[in-house]
């Protein structure tokens, strides 16, 4: 009796263990292997199968067109991206941002520094308590959210993009883009501390949006938003660079410079506008004819128009504001413009003119040129890259915008 | 020794059995499948479901949370398999010089396992994602306000329940219920029994209505803009509660449920009979406040002469007489009850009466209009009851039979209208005694 208990024992033990082992031998695996990446089967299968080709097997970047809620940022009420304009933007990032990146730095730059992600969103991020729109985010080197596709110019066959077509790509979405790339590559290596430096006592991040360009630039900043931060700052500097039009470039140089610069900053300021590859002689360019103007403000307090020590182009003079007069009877304008003088050429005109000052509190274009000289060094010391290069081959591509379109652009519909 | 032996064998068997036990998971779910695997399996349900719509699916849609600012909007669905969607509407939002229009938008749509099932429009819809845009809701593409949230909408709804008819989800954003019945005639039929249901409940002077229990009376003093606004009283009311509500073609549905004295309602029905609209379980009726309407309407409904008693048709018939004793061509042609189209119009009895072959005198007299109780009410007419100037033109004998009318009118009725809600007869009979009259929009 008890060696049968024994035997009890002992067979109960073994039994449990094998069932504890268990004993499948899979053949295969539970999981259908033969199913392809791009599901053929899905009404969008063309262009998930281009996005294949294009972005996930030569960068494993996955381009989000469908809006993801859970990843985007719930701070801001946000529609999902057309469909077309989607791919339309998809092809755009591939032309002007991977291949103009790709042949400057390499195959390998980037696969190994480029973005993840990309999500597209369909409306700005809007601010109502601050009036601001978000246009993109980068998220720790991994994403970049674009924002706004849906107000892209729609492509379909015949179709072609004008000049001022190309500058609101250039504004909304690949200046955006630079902007958000170069945090990611300033995350990865850090720029000089002496950067910000330069204008450190004026940047603001809670009212940066109140101030205008003329302001903007004769405090020696690129952009409003560059003003909010360092960091806004460079990469701002560095977009401006890559995307922003010659006639923005020329108002901000002349702007920056009307009010005074420094000994050497002309010869700078030629050399940046060569780099720039603005062309100083093209006929009928706005810079080579242009008024600037004096600006005063009212004061509600004694009913006169004081003097703001601004020189403002017409582009300035245009924005008509108007506010309460000192009865509270009527509105008046906000600014008064008196005719300062006409140039009839920004290089043997203009310059010439801009007073030589040893100010120490004068900014504008010099803080400009420093900002520009460190940015531009950072990158091609730290990446090999020149910022002037990325800028040409940009333009160059832009200008053949509507061949590519035609010639390699499929805009696939839902049917 | 052979104790200790037999002590352990013995132990190292119940320890065994007990683990074999532990391991063989014997033991009942509640649920027979992982959360996980679960979800997985609601997704292919939906997503058959959602497919499996010959007609498509009507979409109840709303936008917001809180108190209603915005109707509920019929919208269309008709899903594939390879996950495209078509949306279609003839709101008032559509864009692009499309509002009020019908149209039909393509996008695609994707089942997300989130921590439920959330179905998710996730390109942009003309259709749909006006509803999301971050704009003011008045915004056109032309004049857009940025205001950073738009009407509330929402794009991504989370599944709450499903069967085969009937799907009902919440915003996942702004909490809006949303519900997809499956369509039973084709979108635009649908838009065409909708719009008639539409215009059989609501109209230009309908849009206050009686909310009645067996025992409770409330107050609906808003429908027709798809808001339903429940008050205590129809004027001055001291409370309004607004539900965003969804017309249908048998009636309108809220966007949630509401009560009223302990009676839950959320969808209202016309009845069989068409006499009114009720809810789910029959014990809430609405009807127009026909009755107020008519009593403060200056639309004439006109007296059809056939219908009056022995007493108002004699007077009747004297008011006629002295319209042939004023000038022999002149006669009666009709009386009725509203407001009279003259420079300085009153409102109240109003007369029509033949001066030529071609030409016909139109004149009145105020009387005054009340409703004492639901389905009642009260005429009065003062002795001394101004008239307007064309009234006033006649002599003595016809205006002192105008008076003798109007006093003979005066009293209180029950009133049966051929409609409770947009009535085009009116049955009267006197509370106090055998007079009747019938009122009818138009009559010869």
């Amino acid at each position: 009796m008890k060696k049968i208990l024994y035997i009890i024992g002992i067979v109960a033990t073994v039994a449990a263990f094998s069932s504890c082992r268990g004993g499948d031998s899979f053949t295969e695996s539970v999981f259908d292997t033969e199913v392809p990446v791009v599901d053929p089967t899905k009404a969008t299968y063309p262009f998930d199968q281009w996005l294949y080709d294009n972005f996930v097997v030569p960068y494993n970047v996955d381009v989000k067109y469908r809006f993801d809620l859970s990843a985007s940022d719930m701070n801001f009420q946000l529609t999902p991206a057309d469909y077309n304009r989607s791919q339309l933007l998809a092809h755009f990032i591939r032309y002007l941002f991977y291949d103009v990146y790709t042949k400057f730095a390499g195959d390998d730059f980037m696969k190994k520094y480029g973005p993840r992600i990309f999500h597209f969103i369909g409306s700005s991020g809007y601010s109502p308590t601050t009036g601001t729109e978000v246009l993109g985010t980068a998220s720790g080197g991994v994403k970049i959210t674009l924002y706004n596709v849906n107000e892209m110019k729609p492509y379909s066959d015949g179709v072609t993009y004008a000049g001022d077509d190309v500058s609101v790509l250039n504004e909304r979405y690949f200046h955006t883009m630079h902007h958000e790339f170069s945090h990611i590559l300033h995350q990865t290596k850090s720029y000089p501390v002496t950067f910000g430096q330069v204008t450190s006592g004026s940047y603001d991040p809670i009212n940066w949006q109140d101030r205008d360009s003329v302001w903007t630039h004769q405090n020696g900043y690129v952009t409003h938003y560059a003003s909010s931060a360092t960091y806004e700052d460079f990469v701002e500097t560095l977009s401006c660079i890559i995307t922003d039009t010659k006639h923005r470039w020329m108002n901000r140089i002349i702007n920056a410079a009307s009010m005074g610069v420094r000994q050497g900053d002309k010869e700078d300021i030629l050399v940046l506008i060569d780099s720039l590859g603005i062309d100083l002689d093209a006929p009928k360019s706005h810079w080579n004819n242009f008024t600037l103007y004096e600006e005063s403000e009212y004061n509600d307090q004694t009913d006169e128009y004081d003097p703001t020590n601004r020189y403002v182009l017409e582009d300035h003079r245009l924005l008509d504001n108007e506010v309460v007069n000192k009865a509270a009877d009527a509105y008046v304008k906000q600014y008064r413009y008196k005719e300062l003088r006409h140039f009839n050429s920004f290089k043997d005109d203009f310059l010439p003119w801009v007073k030589i000052s040893a100010d120490e509190d004068l900014t504008g274009i010099n803080s400009l040129l420093k900002k520009l000289d460190i940015a531009t060094k950072w990158y091609t010391e730290n990446w090999g890259l020149y910022a002037f290069t990325l800028r040409r081959e940009v333009e160059k591509r832009q200008s053949n915008i509507n061949d590519y379109l035609q010639n390699e652009v499929t805009i696939y519909e839902l049917k | 020794m052979k104790n200790i032996r037999y002590y352990i064998a013995m132990g190292v068997a119940l320890a065994t059995i007990s683990l074999v036990g532990c391991s063989r998971f014997q033991e009942e779910d509640l649920f027979d499948e992982s959360a996980a695997l679960r979800i997985e399996h609601n997704a292919d349900k939906l997503q058959n479901i959602l497919v499996n719509a010959p007609y498509g699916w009507v979409m109840q849609y709303y936008v917001g949370r809180g108190v209603s600012v915005f109707e509920g909007f019929n919208l269309f669905a008709r899903f594939e398999k390879d996950g495209k969607v078509t949306l279609a509407g003839n709101h008032r939002f559509l864009r692009n010089g499309n509002a009020g229009k019908y149209t039909e938008y393509n996008s695609l749509y994707e089942l997300i396992r989130e921590d439920g099932l959330v179905l998710a429009f996730n390109t942009w819809n003309d259709v749909l994602t006006p509803f999301v845009d971050p704009v003011a809701h008045w915004a056109a593409p032309d004049n857009l306000v940025k205001d950073g949230e738009g009407m509330q909408g929402d794009q991504n709804l989370v599944v709450l329940t499903m069967s085969e008819n009937e799907l009902l989800f919440r915003g996942e954003r702004y909490d809006a219920l949303i519900r997809m019945v499956k369509a039973d005639r084709d979108w635009q039929t649908y838009i065409n029994d909708t719009q008639a249901m539409k215009n059989r409940i609501t109209g230009e002077d309908i849009n206050s209505y009686y909310i009645t229990t067996e025992n409770e009376t409330m107050y609906c003093v808003g429908l027709r803009d798809g808001r339903y606004r429940i008050s205590d009283r129809i004027k001055n009311p001291l409370k309004v509660d607004s539900l965003s509500c969804c017309f249908t073609p048998t009636g309108f549905r809220n966007e949630r449920p509401d009560t009223i004295i302990g009676h839950v309602f959320q969808e209202f029905k016309m009845n069989e009979e068409g006499t009114a609209l009720v809810n789910e379980d029959g014990t809430v009726r609405i009807i127009a406040t026909w009755d107020t309407t008519l009593a403060e309407s200056t639309q004439i409904m006109w007296i059809d002469a056939e219908s009056l008693s022995e007493d108002l048709k004699a007077l009747y018939d004297q008011l006629n007489a002295a319209l042939a004793q004023e000038n022999k061509s002149y006669s009666l042609i009709r009386l009725g009850i509203g407001r009279t189209t003259n420079a300085n119009n009153v409102t109240g009895l109003v007369m029509e009466w033949k001066i030529s072959r071609t030409k016909r005198g139109h004149g009145g007299m105020e009387l005054g209009r009340s409703v004492p109780a639901l389905g009642q009410m009260t005429i009065t007419c003062a002795p001394d009851a101004i008239l307007d100037n064309e009234m006033k033109k006649h002599p003595d004998v016809v205006i002192s039979a105008v008076r003798a009318f109007g006093a003979a009118l005066a009293g209180t009725y029950q009133m049966t209208p051929n409609s409770n809600f947009v009535p085009t007869e009116v049955k009267f009979q006197s509370l106090a005694g055998a007079k009747t009259f019938s009122l009818k929009s138009e009559i010869y």
